[in-house]
């Protein structure tokens, strides 16, 4: 039985038992890879799975069900239980599935990994890693090739397939000198070939220089208002308070999102501009297809400072009138500004460069609080050491409000590309 | 269906092996402002294999469970460990053997059907918000129940099967008041089917009037002065600095990968009153939230004493952390779904309660903050955390003064313990908390309320 035939297989149950719209996905995955511990490769992995993804709506009630076990009656089952979980569910005309759209096929054209450069790439990771006497990598380090097929059909006659295909590079490591450690480094790098080393990713090669440096730090001294440059490495800490907060479903829908009436208006500094990319070459784990069951689109968020639009589903959409997206966030593009990285540092009186933030939630008006790490004390245009047990507050509207700078240069990490920007007004508190 | 015999594979092993078939079965409700916006139901089952060859393993994992997967998944899992050992330069002795039998059953005999008395009961206590509390503007419930249930062999004879379902609710609200807006959310659940549970409304309203009480205080709150303070951290925040600044780095694989408490064997890691326990499934006499009795090594799931009055005692292991240290395997190895292998992970992570009352602790206290209930928080190997705090209150001249506005706490865990001079008298568990190592995983944290000094962050 082909995957087609199990989609369509279960929309039929599913209006067999009284759908009155319904709509099925097929996602088989499978995750290939090597993992690290005390410097050797010391685990292979192979794990598939598949899942089954089923929403139905019956007078106005809805439920989702999923389930990855396909053995003889489990989907007509599924889609038993799902129509049965429907009279759980209060009535409400907002449900509903996308529209028919023309049939398509989509591919990122990377299919399948090849395991013995995977294992020659991993080798020569470790071997660049001894060029970094002090660095202990952690056993969660792992390179995996990742693949994942999906079909999507619905009652309205939608049907779509997507393959996307790409390596996944996790390193864990931090350094270890004289009895002193370094704080922890985490990345996380997709890329859609193993054509380059994989110290060059990202901002690797940086952040393993960073990590030596890092064993011996400071506290900043008192508490002042200052800057930091964010890095790319972390900026996504303070965009999501946007891109996954104030300008999606939850915080609209109960109307507490202080973008709510900003819609054509300055938010931020009129240099950022922001736009979510799954459909761009340079996105190695971009999607082709949204979870409504539309088919993506490249989305511009921010043009030039400007709010261009929310990121709403289709139910968000619908329960506050606010005009749908083809687009389900994630890969998220901050166009490059025209100064140098370097400049940007030379242009700071006293500040930071943050290059990991632990911090809490941010309250619902933007305020937040907490520390970072992997940082760097500036003063005067320059980097000066390693930060410790420093904290930073402010308020992140506010923040991208007062932008001083973005940099040319960008980091692609494979499911996001950011610069380093420079933002002004934020409370600086060391020992 | 998991299957009674897996012995009937064991002729397939080669070598040191593990089998595990395992269901999650993951209900996941969510009402915003009185919009189901979530409905959700998913079933991932299959089954995995991991096999160890001269230091060197394979792992593989499949969908359902039927005999063809099973072999597929046991004839990759070894060829994955034989690949990587024929590529090795150096090879490590067998892992130290451990059989197990046995069977836990902690389910109420279904398998997972909350969903209408769950959306019921949300609606009931929104509907009770709506009317009663005008200025809060937003109402999310979130409603999980996961049902683990698995049945694991491995070569060493170990044989045990488990049905553990471990349900949570987790209530956001945000109030507004001229202008002055706060938040805040409150966690609760425990090990079991949620069924009967939720069934006290009155219950949950008196809790909901609570947090609004604090929230409305809140609103109207005070940005903490930023330093280091003489602080009451509640039991909720104990309990996360028990297991993210101190659990983490005694788990033997982080220890491996730099932890600070690699040096720190029967050193000095807090102060005379602070004894840290990571309980396998039962403590003081009563049933942990998080209970292990087996873990997904086969090894029998003791108790870990990881500091005791102030010294740093033990690690916690899984069978190839304690062979690199000599050391027992501490029934720590714990996997989230059959496509998960086991990793080093924390059951139920407390500091041990003290003789002290909270009151004399606020009392004892002239300029600081009783800092009430954590937001997220992550720490490092260095055992530096970064905790948020979204309820908390002034201690001036021993009084409790007026509420703080969202602020983050952070420091090094074993400064902070080291400076712990009051522990109460009183263990409360935080229920329904997950562990992000790797693989989300239900972990459950608590403790006393301790008074310490720790840095708070602030405008």
């Amino acid at each position: 039985m082909t995957g087609h035939d199990i989609v369509e297989g279960c929309l039929n149950c599913l209006k067999k038992e009284g759908a009155q719209k319904a709509q099925v996905t097929l996602t088989e995955t499978e995750k290939t890879g090597l993992a690290i511990e005390n410097r050797r490769i010391f685990l292979l992995r192979d794990s598939v799975d598949l899942k089954l993804d089923l929403a139905a709506i019956s007078a106005d009630r809805y439920a989702s069900l999923s389930l990855n076990n396909l053995e003889a009656g489990g989907v007509e089952a599924a889609a038993r239980q799902t129509l049965e979980n429907t009279l759980k569910s209060p009535q409400d005309t907002t449900y509903d599935i996308a529209p028919f759209q023309a049939p398509e096929n989509f591919d990122n054209n990377v299919l399948s990994p090849d395991m013995e450069l995977l294992y020659r790439r991993f080798e020569e990771f470790l071997l660049d890693c001894e060029k970094h006497p002090s660095l202990t990598l952690r056993r969660m380090t792992r390179l995996d090739f990742f693949s994942e097929k999906k079909i999507l059909t619905n009652s309205n006659g939608t049907n779509f397939s997507s393959r996307v295909g790409f390596y996944e590079f996790n390193a864990i490591f931090s350094s270890r000198e004289g009895g002193k450690n370094s704080l922890g480094y985490f990345t996380t790098l997709r890329a859609k070939n193993l054509d380059r080393p994989l110290v060059k990713w990202g901002m690797l090669e940086t952040l393993l220089e960073q990590s030596a440096e890092s064993i011996n730090t400071r506290s900043v001294s008192g508490k002042f208002v200052g800057d930091i440059v964010v890095a790319p490495e972390c900026l996504s800490d303070f965009l999501s308070f946007m891109t996954e907060s104030a300008l999606r479903d939850n915080m609209l829908i109960s109307g507490t999102s202080l973008y709510k009436d900003s819609v054509g208006k300055l938010i931020a500094g009129a240099g950022f501009t922001l736009s979510s990319e799954p459909l761009s070459p340079e996105m190695a784990a971009g999607y082709f297809i949204t979870p409504d069951g539309r088919k993506a689109r490249d989305l511009p968020i921010i043009e030039n400072g400007v709010l261009k639009t929310f990121i709403l589903s289709q139910y968000g959409s619908r329960k506050t009138g606010l005009p749908l997206v083809l687009n389900a966030g994630g890969c998220y593009s901050v166009a490059p500004g025209n100064t140098d990285y370097k400049a940007l540092i030379k242009s700071i009186a006293r500040g930071l460069l943050v290059t990991r933030f632990s911090g809490g939630k941010p309250s619902q008006n933007g305020d937040f609080s907490g520390v970072v790490k992997n940082s760097f004390y500036i003063e005067n245009g320059e980097l000066k050491f390693p930060v410790a047990e420093t904290m930073i507050a402010g308020n992140i509207p506010l923040m991208f409000m007062n932008i001083n700078g973005i940099s040319k240069e960008r980091v692609n990490f494979g499911n996001a590309i950011h610069p380093w920007i420079s933002f002004s007004g934020v409370t600086i508190s060391g020992k | 269906m998991i299957e009674k015999d897996l012995n009937k594979y064991s002729k397939y092993f080669d070598g040191y092996t593990e089998l595990r078939q395992q269901i999650n079965i993951n209900t996941n409700i969510v009402l915003l402002n009185g919009n189901l916006t979530t409905n959700d139901k998913a079933t991932l089952a299959g089954v995995s294999a991991r096999v160890y060859r001269n230091g060197y393993w394979g792992f593989a994992s499949l969908p359902g469970m039927n005999g063809p997967n099973v072999k597929e998944a046991l004839k990759k899992a070894t060829k994955g460990a034989v690949f990587l050992s024929s590529h090795a330069k150096k090879s490590f002795p067998q892992l130290p053997v451990e059989k197990t039998c046995g069977k836990n059953d902690l389910s109420s005999g279904r398998l997972g059907e909350p969903e209408k008395n769950i959306v019921q009961f949300m609606r009931e206590i929104d509907a009770y918000i709506a009317s009663k509390y005008k200025n809060v503007k937003s109402r999310r419930f979130w409603f999980t129940e996961h049902d683990v249930e698995k049945h694991l062999i491995t070569s060493d004879g170990s044989d045990y099967y488990s049905h553990i379902p471990i349900h949570r609710m987790i209530l956001f609200l945000t109030y507004e008041k001229e202008g002055n807006c706060a938040d805040i959310y409150r966690m609760s659940g425990g090990c079991g089917h949620s069924g009967g549970i939720y069934s006290s409304i009155s219950e949950y309203c008196a809790m909901v009037d609570e947090t609004t009480e604090h929230l409305a205080r809140k609103s109207e709150g005070v940005f903490a002065d930023s330093g280091l303070k003489d602080c009451v951290l509640s039991s909720s925040l104990t309990g996360i600095l028990a297991h993210e600044a101190i659990g983490h780095t005694t788990e033997a694989d982080l220890v491996m990968g730099g932890s600070v408490a690699s040096g720190l064997l029967n050193c000095q890691a807090g102060s005379r009153l602070i004894t840290l326990v990571d309980f396998a499934n039962t403590a003081c006499g009563e049933r942990c939230p998080v209970p292990v009795y087996v873990d997904d090594e086969g090894t029998k799931a003791e108790d870990v004493v990881i500091i005791e009055n102030g010294t740093l005692k033990a690690y916690m292991h899984d069978k190839q952390s304690s062979l690199h240290y000599g050391a027992k395997p501490t029934g720590n190895a714990r996997a989230g779904t059959f496509a998960d292998e086991p990793l080093v992970r924390m059951r139920n992570t407390a500091i041990l309660p003290g003789k002290d009352k909270l009151d004399d602790m606020i009392a004892s206290i002239k300029d600081g903050y009783f800092l009430m209930e954590n937001g997220n928080g992550q720490a490092d190997l260095t055992s530096e955390f970064m905790f948020a705090v979204q309820m908390g209150y002034e201690i001036k001249n021993g009084k409790l003064g007026r509420a703080i506005k969202d602020t983050s706490v952070s420091g090094l865990a074993y400064d902070v313990l080291k400076s712990a001079d009051m522990v109460s008298d009183s263990l409360r568990w935080r229920h329904g908390g997950m562990c992000g190592k790797v693989q989300p995983i239900f972990a459950a944290v608590g403790g006393p309320a301790i008074k310490c000094k720790i840095h708070v962050g602030g405008r």
